[in-house]
């Protein structure tokens, strides 16, 4: 997003490779631009971890999340006003993971984890926001977009938990044949 | 995109067991509670105003009585997962309101009354401003994308509408049409190279196919040869490899156009002649009538003596002329055979004067005054003038007088005339004195007979065509005249004049 191309170096950022694998879909449009907007967000995201989550970071330690609150508070013009700021872009971006990802997947347990980030990132942003302005109202002028994700942000957290509780009583009431014919097959599923 | 997929420990005791998408089910239910637990502890001012009371309610009662304790072992962990799972906010408050577009959960506050306590409705209308915002979003996203080709166009539009375009396509167009004209004439030329060449194919063809059949009996063509070969010899005919039996030239291949064209010219071109020959009669029918009443009809006996049909033919005319005609013609005769002979001339010597007498008696008597004019005219011509005989004939006006020859014979194919010619300038007049001589008889032709009638004869000049010198009697001494007749054609000259001593 900074002057990085990604033009062909990263696969699966290219459009017309999610439509290519969309093709799955070809009969429903709409699904077809969800699973399209679904693997740009993820691929997307995914660049973004070796800026957010770096090796040389404690992870437990809050402080250390927020050395990469300076890349995405501003906006992108690029992008439109509309959208806010980088981290606000990154939240609806994280909340599209947060919807259409298979609960148990490794892709929805990293979108768990950068949405977790990026909360605390608007956190942060937020009690600059009352600072600034004095007031610790929700929806004022200076913290309501951001006021507005923090309740998206938790509508879609109670809708995956939802999610999450149903395919955990799956998992736990019905035996593996019914999903797999035989134990090869589970072990190639494992794999 | 690795979609999830669902492990099973297989045990043998018993079903209790964690497969690895367990373990991360419980890791994502983990960091979401976490998540729950950071938006509320952080901002739940925004979760108590957004939240219906029973939800945030709920909420606060999950999250509060749920709170992991750090020291707590793995097993505890997922009990507590378990039972933040199970409790009414996340196992309820499923239901959504469905308001045009826009889909409002359960827990979000929309005016619920719950304990006798209304909800605000900002919750609700923090929804809207989320929707409106996507819109917002998606639009503002869509012209950004739409605006550089947008950008595109107007930049076309503004450079279409230049004088450059304009002559570009101007000279777009001519191109257009230089290169259609060219195309339409190497198609032309590419249909005719390939009409040749299939001519040339098919003769070539035809050819082989010839000889390949009967080799000996082929048709070959001979034309003359006109020259001689090595051996100085003159072979008459040689083979002709370039024959052409001019095919291209028939009726059939050029549709008889040449042949109608030539024809309805032909037909033109004659009836053409036909006009111009009427029109000729009938001018020469007009002068003939003009000059019937005087010496024309003797002219006409003069220049041909076998040329009798322009007579009939005038006289089956039947113009107003006739009688006159004929009258001047007999005294023409008379006058004529008076030449001949001296007693008859004598006669008709005297008779001018007798009638002279007559036409002191009566003057008013227009033929006779005309007879007698004529005839003192003539007397008076006869005794000062020596070509008086040529004056009976019309003179035309400013005709005058060139030179005389003596001893003049003419020559015709049966006799021999002798006399003197006189030469004005616009005619010849001959006068015969001596006796017809017949060409083989050396014999005088007798004076009864219609050939040894003595006439006086005139040639107009302006019908003169050929004068040639011939030799008469071994001698270059005679010369042979041509004259044509009035239609233009040329006439094989009767008259061949011997000049004696000239």
């Amino acid at each position: 997003m900074y002057g990085i191309r990604l033009d062909n170096l990263v696969s699966g950022v290219n459009s017309f490779e999610a439509l290519a694998g969309a093709k799955l879909h070809a009969n429903r449009p709409r699904d077809r631009y969800r699973y399209v907007s679904v693997v740009l967000a993820s691929e997307m995201l995914t660049i973004l971890d070796a800026f957010i989550f770096p090796d040389n970071l404690d992870a437990s330690q809050a402080a250390s999340q927020q050395h990469g609150l300076s890349l995405v508070r501003t906006t992108e013009p690029r992008l439109g006003i509309s959208q806010g700021t980088l981290l606000a872009s990154l939240v609806r971006l994280s909340l599209i993971l947060l919807a259409y990802l298979e609960p148990s997947s490794v892709k929805f347990l990293q979108a768990c984890s950068r949405l977790r980030c990026f909360l605390h990132w608007v956190l942060e942003v937020l009690r600059e926001s009352v600072a600034l302005g004095g007031y610790s109202e929700a929806f004022t002028e200076l913290t309501a977009p951001l006021d507005r994700m923090i309740l998206a942000v938790v509508l879609q957290c109670h809708r995956a938990l939802s999610r999450c509780s149903a395919v955990l009583a799956e998992m736990e009431s019905s035996p593996w044949q019914k999903y797999f014919s035989d134990i090869e097959s589970r072990q190639k599923s494992i794999r | 995109m690795s979609l999830a997929c669902v492990t099973f420990e297989e045990s043998n005791s018993t079903f209790n067991y964690l497969s690895n998408n367990n373990r991360r089910l419980f890791r994502a239910i983990l960091e979401l509670r976490e998540i729950v637990l950071a938006a509320y502890r952080g901002r739940h001012e925004v979760l108590r105003i957004a939240l219906s009371p029973l939800g945030y309610e709920a909420l606060a009662n999950s999250l509060d009585n749920d709170i992991p304790s750090p020291k707590s072992s793995e097993p505890s962990k997922e009990a507590s997962l378990r039972g933040f799972l199970d409790n009414t906010w996340v196992s309820g408050f499923n239901d959504v309101d469905v308001d045009g577009d826009v889909i409002i959960p359960e827990m979000v506050a929309n005016g619920q009354v719950h304990e006798n306590r209304e909800a605000s409705k900002r919750g609700r209308q923090a929804m809207d401003e989320l929707a409106s915002e996507s819109k917002a979003i998606v639009k503002e996203y869509s012209n950004l994308l739409n605006t550089p080709f947008t950008q595109y166009c107007e930049t076309q539009r503004k450079w279409a509408e230049t004088d450059a375009v304009r002559d570009r396509e101007y000279e777009g167009d001519v191109l257009v049409k230089k290169l259609s004209s060219k195309y339409q004439t190497d198609i032309v030329d590419l249909n005719k190279s390939m009409a040749s060449s299939f001519l040339l194919t098919m003769k070539r063809l035809n050819l082989i196919v010839q000889i390949t059949n009967d080799p000996w009996n082929q048709p070959r063509h001979w034309k003359f040869n006109a020259h001689t070969d090595l051996l100085y010899r003159r072979i008459l005919f040689q083979p002709n490899y370039n024959f052409d039996n001019h095919a291209s030239a028939s009726y059939e291949l050029s549709l008889g156009k040449e042949r109608e064209m030539y024809e309805q010219e032909e037909a033109e071109r004659k009836k053409r002649l036909e006009e111009a020959k009427k029109e000729r009669e009938r001018a020469e029918e007009l002068l003939r009538a003009a000059i019937v009443p005087y010496t024309e009809p003797v002219e006409d006996d003069a220049e041909d003596e076998g040329d009798d049909d322009d007579d009939d033919r005038a006289d089956s005319d039947g113009f107003l002329g006739w009688n006159l005609s004929e009258d001047r013609n007999e005294s023409f005769e008379h006058s004529s055979s008076g030449k001949v002979d001296g007693a008859e001339n004598e006669e008709q010597t005297d008779d001018p004067q007798n009638t002279s007498t007559d036409n002191q008696s009566s003057v008013k008597d227009i033929d006779e005054s005309w007879d007698q004019i004529e005839a003192a005219d003539y007397e008076e011509g006869g005794e000062s003038d020596p070509f008086a005989w040529a004056r009976k004939f019309m003179w035309a006006e400013g005709e005058r007088y060139v030179h005389s020859f003596e001893s003049i014979v003419m020559v015709s194919i049966q006799n021999t005339k002798a006399g003197t010619l006189l030469l004005t300038s616009h005619s010849i007049y001959f006068r015969q004195l001596g006796e017809t001589m017949d060409v083989m008889t050396k014999e005088a032709v007798k004076s009864g007979d219609e050939k040894g009638r003595k006439h006086d004869m005139k040639w107009k000049l302006s019908r003169l065509t050929d004068v040639h010198g011939r030799r008469y009697m071994l001698k270059a001494q005679a010369l042979e005249l041509f004259f044509a007749n009035m239609e233009g054609e040329t006439l094989f000259c009767f008259a061949l004049l011997l000049i004696h001593g000239g």
